[in-house]
């Protein structure tokens, strides 16, 4: 085995991880304060990658400049959906959730599939090109800067979750809301802010991926089901263990690539998940400790 | 009021009684076309349906089928929605219910090997323009017609490029490494690719494959570099395509010659993509609207169809409307739409390059299992961020550029 495929492997796997991370942990906060598994998550992040594509070629705005536009319409589209179609549902049974989620899952596939049409788009932007070396080990510039976008992100998350008031709050409704309700939290707010802060987290990832990737309506998918792994391995709600997780994946993703054959890098990923269902279901870190 | 409405729908039913037998007097071949019209390849089923319907507006325009007294073609259109059980209902009501002549389709082998069977059953001739699996005009079947190379003589065909290029451009490759996606169609072409390498002195020194949908693909990329092969042998679709692409460029990796097999590099939404990355890939496919001659025919069957369609001609279009001119004149020889009649007319087709309608490079006639012998693919190449017809050569607009240069050669990196 050349042990510069090894390096390559271990870079490419933590660059991906970061934004592994980043899709799980708005699914995990979704998932811990709401107990709502949010099918739509994916299609959260097609749609911001359009945004970031339409932003990019119609009004000529720097895909990372774009973080500035789709981080708060997110926050508000996220609000918009949790008032609207995630609050009736709440008390409900959870198929009736998983429904409702994954129609909206559908819907916004669909709604892309007509407005944007089924064909791949992809922006190409000055930086692209950039690649950095160092050593054997070549990354382009842009997968380097969605790392680090993705995990300053986190980390800002996991200061205001801590720290603020309102993130106290938060992490109060997702233990128990109940009791977070007897001492004074208004719980629907909390609810509408922390889907709006998932949704969010989505769009950004959606913004991040646009230089590195290409979007067309099924993208989604293909993220959301690692997305779910990572939720899973991390515990569900678990904020550290998905940004974890996520890298726990990236690598495993990549190394089994490395190490074995590329075919088999997604069975490995799934692998992992059955083997956490079945001997840790609450993940490697437990669930729902914010 | 009951008894009204009695009589109206009594009169509904006989007026549509008197209505059907004046219609049939109507001149009109009714003819079946089985694609995927829905469904995540409905894109491509469109583009076969259109093909079909431009060559058939021709023949209309044109006179209709002269022998059957000027009789129109009316095509019937049937939704396989990409799958086999939809698509062997649909063409047993093709042939029970619409009575059609002949069905074209269905695009995917996997549908078509089973929906072919049905109509061999009822007699009907299936007539197969993109369905490339082998086994399809293996079975001893009489009714199906097969105008597209076989699976296994594209792979060759891919390594008879490769030579070519080294003997005529040289230096010959003598290293190729497989890159292909882990679906039927990738490894069934990789395994062709194995037991035919030894016969062209082609050493197997890399073999990967990997999963449509991966979202990262820089470990197999890495490997393969260390495998420093002088040829790759690809087999992608679009985003996979693209995706190996721009990682090829991010770890630097070069080769003498990439040789996709049609699939996602022929896609224009490819080279939109991936910009000048895409540079002198050669991609092995069906049809090309740069294709040179006979004449001037395909660039104005092309031009036709873009001022329709609003796009160039592609492997679909372009095999769907070849095709049909094989279905039309084998219906002017047999002057009957009995379907033993107009098996034995299609069987005995002998459609030449130069003064046919059809824009294949090659001559449309069937061996006894229905398939077309003389079927071939060709080779394109992009050149200046287009593609452009290098092989065969008698064909070709361009020569090759060969080997291919790095990129730090091109100035990219």
């Amino acid at each position: 085995m050349n042990l510069d495929t090894i390096f390559q492997a271990l870079v490419s796997g933590i660059l991906t991880g970061g934004l592994f991370a980043l899709v799980a942990i708005g699914l995990t906060m979704i998932l811990g304060v709401l107990k709502i598994v949010n099918f739509a998550h994916g299609e959260f992040l097609m749609l911001g990658m359009y945004l970031t594509y339409y932003c990019y070629n119609v009004l000529g705005i720097d895909p990372y400049l774009c973080l500035l536009i789709s981080i708060p319409i997110f926050f508000l589209f996220g609000v918009a959906i949790q008032r609207i179609l995630i609050n009736p549902v709440l008390k409900s049974p959870m198929e009736i959730q998983i429904l409702l989620t994954l129609g909206l899952f559908f819907f916004l596939q669909n709604a892309a599939l007509f407005f944007f049409g089924p064909y791949l788009k992809s922006i190409k932007t000055g930086y692209a090109r950039a690649i950095i070396s160092i050593g054997s080990v070549n990354f382009s510039s842009t997968k380097l800067i969605m790392f680090l976008f993705s995990i300053a992100f986190t980390l800002v998350l996991y200061v205001f979750l801590k720290k603020s008031d309102l993130g106290k709050a938060i992490r109060a409704c997702s233990e128990d809301s109940y009791g977070a309700m007897l001492v004074g939290i208004n719980v629907r707010n909390v609810y509408m802010i922390a889907f709006g802060i998932g949704t969010a987290c989505a769009g950004a990832a959606g913004t991040l991926l646009m230089p590195v990737y290409y979007v067309d309506p099924y993208i989604g998918l293909t993220f959301v089901m690692t997305a779910f792994v990572v939720v899973v391995l991390g515990g569900m709600g678990n904020y550290i263990g998905a940004l974890v997780g996520g890298f726990i994946i990236g690598l495993t993703e990549s190394l089994g690539a490395a190490l074995f054959t590329a075919s088999l890098k997604q069975l490995a990923t799934f692998v992992i998940f059955i083997l956490i269902l079945l001997l840790r279901p609450t993940g490697l870190f437990g669930a729902r400790r914010m | 009021m009951r008894k009204y409405l009695v009589l109206i729908f009594a009169s509904i039913i006989m007026t549509m009684t008197l209505v059907t037998p004046a219609r049939a007097e109507a001149k009109e071949v009714r003819v079946g076309l089985l694609y995927p019209i829905s469904g995540p390849i409905a894109s491509i089923g469109r583009l076969c349906v259109q093909g079909h319907q431009f060559a058939v507006d021709k023949i209309n325009a044109e006179g209709g089928i002269k022998s059957l007294g000027g009789a129109k073609i009316k095509l019937i259109i049937a939704d396989t929605e990409g799958k086999a059980d939809v698509g062997m209902a649909e063409a047993e009501k093709l042939i029970k219910q619409e009575k059609v002549v002949a069905i074209f389709g269905a695009y995917q082998s996997g549908v078509t090997f089973p929906t072919s069977q049905v109509a061999e059953k009822y007699k009907t001739p299936f007539l197969i323009a993109q369905a490339v699996a082998d086994p399809i005009t293996e079975r001893g079947f009489k009714y199906i017609f097969r105008t597209q190379f076989k699976a296994s003589w594209n792979a060759v065909y891919t390594l008879d490029i490769l030579k070519w290029l080294g003997e005529k451009y040289g230096p010959m490759a003598k290293t190729v490494a497989l890159l292909y996606e882990n679906t039927l169609w990738g490894q069934s072409t990789a395994k062709m690719w194995k037991r035919k390498c030894p016969d062209y002195a082609f050493k197997i020194v890399g073999d990967f494959s990997y999963s449509k949908t991966a979202t990262d693909l820089s470990s197999t990329i890495s490997k393969l570099k260390g495998k420093k092969p002088d040829a790759v042998l690809q087999i992608s679709y679009l985003t996979d395509a693209i995706l190996v692409t721009k990682t090829m460029y991010e770890l630097d990796f070069n080769c003498m010659a990439r040789i996709p097999s049609g699939g996602g590099h022929s896609d224009p939404r490819f080279i939109e993509a991936v910009g000048n990355l895409g540079e002198n890939i050669i991609v092995n496919h069906m049809f090309h609207p740069s294709l040179k001659g006979p004449g001037t025919k395909v660039q104005d069957v092309n031009e036709a169809y873009k001022a329709k369609y609003k796009d160039d001609m592609d492997d679909y279009s372009a095999s769907s409307y070849s095709i049909t001119f094989v279905l039309k004149d084998a219906l002017e020889r047999a002057g009957s739409t009995n379907g033993e009649k107009l098996r034995d007319a299609i069987a005995t087709t002998d459609i030449g390059i130069n003064n046919s309608p059809s824009i294949y490079p090659y001559a449309l006639k069937f061996d006894k299992t229905g398939q077309d012998p003389v079927a071939t693919g060709i080779a394109t190449q992009y050149q200046n961020g287009k593609l452009v017809m290098i092989y065969p050569e008698e064909y070709a607009s361009a020569k090759p550029i060969y080997p291919m240069p790095s990129w730090k050669e091109r100035g990219l990196r």
